[in-house]
């Protein structure tokens, strides 16, 4: 069976996906997009950005928006609000139903949708480097059968076996893996380019519910651009004098600026428009400078934002749920990325929505596993785990040393060499630990066992090969061994990967909730080891060549060494603290060490390169090397 | 006897349905890594070649507005530094898309206003185009003729 592809049919962009190796994966158009826009000019038969680019000159031969008309009626409200903001013409049709007139010639939506979905196949085709006969199309949970009946007639005319058609909030809720045999109930909230759509699903055993669904097919992302173009033609002519809404070159630079604000303003809270030469006044050239900040974008489109309020009030009301029966809300459409959208929707359920997937991508992705479902992709291919956390050994002062990174695709193996704390050490312990922080009492101990018998050498020498392995079965294999001696030491754990989702979600939290915390602990940790190299380091050079250095320096490095060390040996010390008396003791160490040097070097006139240096590239090397305890 | 033969046979028609399964299963996976691998193939030539598309893309912006402040001034230092400039560009694969006095065509430029003029010709450009290679970094944003 060739490849079932997943198509997101959108009011203003369509995308494309399909499974492969076991998960959705977004097919790139051939300009190389994610998604592409829903236009098209049938004369040319020209689709997305080619047809995009074309409107303003061909108007009226140009269809967007075309899914607003799919199976409906002539004479409903719907069609004939489209006919008010649309340049193409729209006339009654064969049982009334809505149809697009271009020159002598009529389009039905489903014949113009169908060039979407050729599109949506050759570029599917070129990606997979295979034909492509089937697809599973997404609709809006509101879409009645007459409109449903349209979109697939639709795929038929395009070529494709609709295998399925599937409610967009569906979709999503599969792209959030929300199907996993949990019934519970979840909202999904779509604000995309020029609809939004909020719908209220029942999951229970594999089977989705749309309960309730309700929104504005006149609001998005198109809308909030509108307003932040509007703001700096204002404030523009405000300050200048000069209405740039007249002037076609500098609304498009303008228009490019506000999308690019927009977007940008969703990760930072100012930023910059810059269009310089945006116009003349008296032959002088006139520059747009201008900073917009976050709240200000906030406070220009907030009614939008409040616009999407009722609704989410609305379709509680008629699935007749509680806020507090939410157990997930998920956001789909590119302006979800909104901080405040997601703030408001937060606010409203009194819940954090889950946004991990790509919100322009999810509908695409979901339809495409479910036609993976249908194709017996999603149930037979060999579904691959990863780690939910980290797994990793102590090492020396209570650190958690990571060897399995969390998210790591099993089977899975990787070694890293080890060596010891002090000098003679006989044996080490490996502590096995899961978990994301980075001191060790605060993860999870999986196991532990101490391999012996290492040979008496200083500390840093022995090379202890630790390997941590797991296999599919999220079995894992953990040993430890001397490169020396070859004696080897393991252990097996079970259920490495088969936590609770709870009980991950709960590490994870926790990393987060202590990240500052622990990030100092750590901090702290690798001063005091950094130092503790030091000491030893200086007082092993001072023991075996003490009596190069005279007496007093001699005295001054111990009496430096000590301070250092009853300060890392304090429970209540701080990194700076440390930091700064690690800081005396080197400089110390430095400076007799390169006098001691100057002063053989006069003696000898060595010719070789100066050794100066040294004992701080010593107590380099020693830092780089890690240690088990 | 039968009954065990008949068991027997029911296993065997089992094991060969779970076999004939895996089997798929396998060969469902290794068609998958031999796709990625080949689309592997082919993208990472892509990338070495396209790896500057999105620093190329904002720097042409600073491109335009240099031209735009040359449009003005009109200094005979300046042009030399955007001359050098759009050198260097391209030598990196950028090219420009000749639009001016153009039949208009979508796929290397986009119509942003409809002026008196040749029909279907670019009257005017307003910000320029460039290809990346064979490949459209920025349409041509241009005026195009009414034919009245």
């Amino acid at each position: 069976m060739s490849k079932i592809i997943g198509i997101d049919l959108g009011t203003t962009n369509s995308a494309i996906a399909v499974m492969e190796g076991g998960k959705a994966k977004i097919i790139p158009t051939s300009e190389g997009r994610n998604t592409f826009p829903s236009i098209v000019e049938p004369i040319k038969n020209l689709v997305g950005d080619v047809a995009k680019r074309q409107m303003v000159l061909n108007s009226e031969n140009t269809i967007f928006s075309v899914k607003r008309l799919m199976g409906q009626k002539f004479s409903g409200k719907q069609a004939q609000k489209t006919k008010e903001i649309s340049p193409y013409d729209i006339e009654a049709g064969k049982d009334g139903l809505a149809i697009i007139k271009i020159g002598d010639k009529t389009y039905t939506p489903q014949e113009i949708s169908a060039k979407i979905l050729q599109k949506a196949k050759a570029d599917a085709e070129a990606y997979l480097g295979q034909a492509v006969t089937d697809a599973v199309i997404t609709v809006p949970a509101y879409f009645d059968d007459s409109q449903r009946q349209a979109t697939k007639q639709a795929g038929e005319i395009a070529g494709l076996n609709v295998q399925r058609i599937v409610n967009e909030p569906t979709a999503a809720a599969l792209a959030y893996g929300l199907d996993k045999g949990k019934n519970e109930t979840v909202v999904v909230y779509d604000l995309g380019g020029g609809t939004f759509d909020v719908s209220i699903l029942e999951l229970g055993d594999g089977v989705f519910e749309v309960k309730s669904t309700n929104g504005d097919t006149f609001l998005g992302g198109d809308d909030f651009d509108h307003k932040i173009i509007e703001y700096i033609v204002s404030e523009f002519k405000k300050e200048n004098g000069v209405d740039l809404s007249l002037d076609k070159q500098a609304l498009q630079r303008i228009k490019d600026a506000a999308e690019k604000a927009k977007i940008e303003l969703s990760s930072t809270t100012e930023t910059e428009i810059n269009q310089p030469f945006i116009t003349q006044r008296d032959g002088q050239p006139l520059h747009l400078t201008m900073k917009i900040g976050r709240a200000k974008l906030e406070e220009l489109v907030d009614d939008l934002i409040q616009k999407t309020i009722e609704p989410m009030k609305k379709a509680l009301a008629d699935a007749k749920i509680e806020k507090s029966q939410i157990a997930e809300v998920i956001l789909v459409g590119g302006m979800t990325r909104m901080p405040k959208v997601q703030q408001v929707v937060k606010d409203f359920f009194g819940k954090e929505p889950n946004k991990s997937v790509n919100p322009d991508e999810a509908v695409a992705l979901g339809a495409a596993i479910q036609g993976g479902v249908i194709s017996g992709d999603v149930k037979d291919v060999l579904l691959l785990d990863v780690t939910p956390l980290t797994l990793g050994i102590e090492t020396m002062g209570q650190v958690m040393t990571p060897l399995i990174e969390r998210n790591t695709t099993v089977p899975s193996s990787k070694s890293q060499v080890f060596s010891t704390a002090s000098d003679n050490q006989p044996q080490v312990e490996i502590h096995i630990l899961q978990g994301e922080r980075p001191m060790a009492a605060d993860n999870k101990t999986l196991g532990s066992f101490i391999l012996d018998g290492i040979p008496a050498a200083p500390r840093g020498i022995p090379q202890i090969e630790v390997t941590f392995d797991i296999d599919a079965n999220g079995i894992l294999n953990v040993s430890a061994k001397d490169k020396a001696t070859g004696k080897e030491q393991k252990i097996t754990i079970k259920n490495a990967t088969n936590l609770s989702d709870e009980e991950v979600e709960r590490m994870k939290q926790e990393a987060e909730k202590y990240a500052e915390d622990d990030k100092k602990k750590k901090e702290l940790v690798d001063k005091k080891n950094e130092a503790d190299t030091l000491i030893i380091q200086t007082r092993k050079v001072l023991k075996d060549s003490g009596d190069k250095f005279d007496a007093g320096a001699k005295e001054e490095i111990e009496k430096s060494l000590n301070e250092l060390e009853e300060e890392i040996k304090k429970t209540d010390t701080t990194t700076e603290a440390v930091d700064t008396k690690l800081k005396a003791a080197t400089e110390l160490v430095q400076k007799h060490a390169e006098a001691l040097y100057k002063a053989a070097g006069e003696k000898d006139k060595p010719t070789e390169e100066p050794k100066a240096e040294e004992p701080k590239a010593d107590t380099e090397k020693a830092e780089e090397g890690e240690v088990v305890e | 006897m039968v009954k065990k033969i008949q068991s027997s046979k029911k296993e065997i028609e089992n094991l060969n349905f779970q076999v004939n399964e895996l089997e798929g299963n396998y060969r469902r996976a290794l068609a998958d890594y031999r796709n990625q691998e080949r689309r592997f193939k082919e993208t990472q030539s892509q990338i070495v070649k396209f790896a500057n598309a999105t620093l190329l893309e904002k720097i042409i912006l600073n491109l335009d507005s240099l031209e735009m402040a040359q449009n003005h001034l009109k200094d005979a230092g300046l042009e030399i530094v955007i001359k050098q400039f759009l050198e260097t560009l391209k030598n990196e694969g950028l090219q420009l898309i000749e639009s001016d006095g153009k039949q208009f065509d979508p796929l290397t430029m986009d119509c942003i206003e409809v002026v008196p003029g040749k029909k279907n010709h670019v009257v005017s450009t307003l910000i320029k185009g460039y290809y990346l290679f064979d490949k459209i970094l920025r349409p041509a944003k241009v005026k195009v003729g009414s034919g009245k």
